[in-house]
């Protein structure tokens, strides 16, 4: 039974929490300095290039080069609501950031493109923080 | 009143010597699921309770219910 497809689908859960996680920080951690940084009209394709990969992680949760079987229980029931659960919350998140950003930009006008950045880093990083965090705490309490 | 629904899939997977593993190879899900589900962390949906139901043999009303505590 050890490597039945419900084994390996625990595994490779616990991994892409992991993943999410980290890779939520990391991409934190990466745009924190880079704020400054931005200077239109230049494309950012570092910065659209992780974004890409953090959304394609976050919706589509990995497995692809898995069996049908094991992709399946990879992106099960309660993945599929920990996935919609994350995404709320980093709406919610971008939300809340918009309006600090629109009161912000009353007192100190802010670059389109910053504006913009802080958002989406904001917002995906809230999400893809929020399904590591509940992914791992169903895999944990077992 | 605050409603939830309860259930006994632990007691009835117990009565059967399946571990979470077995039952969530048994409906096709992970063990995580199964695991939300016992703990009541997570409401399952009428297609995986019909799952549950039919993997442990017993009628859907007979492993979940409402609880009005």
């Amino acid at each position: 039974m050890m490597n039945s497809i419900v084994d390996q689908a625990d595994r490779l859960a616990a991994k892409r929490a992991r993943t999410a996680t980290a890779l939520a920080i990391v991409f934190l951690g990466s745009q924190g300095g880079s704020f400054n940084a931005v200077k239109p009209p230049h494309l950012d394709w570092p910065f659209l290039l992780w974004v890409a990969l953090l959304l394609v992680i976050l919706m589509f949760g990995g497995g692809w080069f898995q069996g049908e079987a094991l992709r399946a229980a990879l992106n099960d029931e309660t993945t599929r609501a920990h996935r919609r659960c994350a995404m709320a919350g980093g709406f919610v998140v971008a939300l809340i950031c918009g309006l600090f950003i629109t009161v912000l930009n009353s007192f100190a006008p802010l670059e389109t493109g910053l504006a913009v950045r802080v958002l989406i880093t904001a917002s995906v990083s809230a999400a893809l923080l929020q399904f590591g965090k509940l992914e791992r705490r169903a895999l944990g309490d077992g | 009143m605050a409603e939830r629904l309860a259930n006994r899939l632990k007691e009835r997977r117990g009565e059967l010597g399946l571990t979470q593993s077995q039952l969530a190879e048994r409906c096709a899900v992970s063990r995580k699921t199964v695991n939300t589900v016992e703990n009541g962390v997570f409401v399952p949906s009428t297609l995986l309770a019909l799952k549950l139901s039919a993997a442990l043999d017993r009628r859907v009303e007979e492993l979940f219910w409402i609880d009005h505590s």
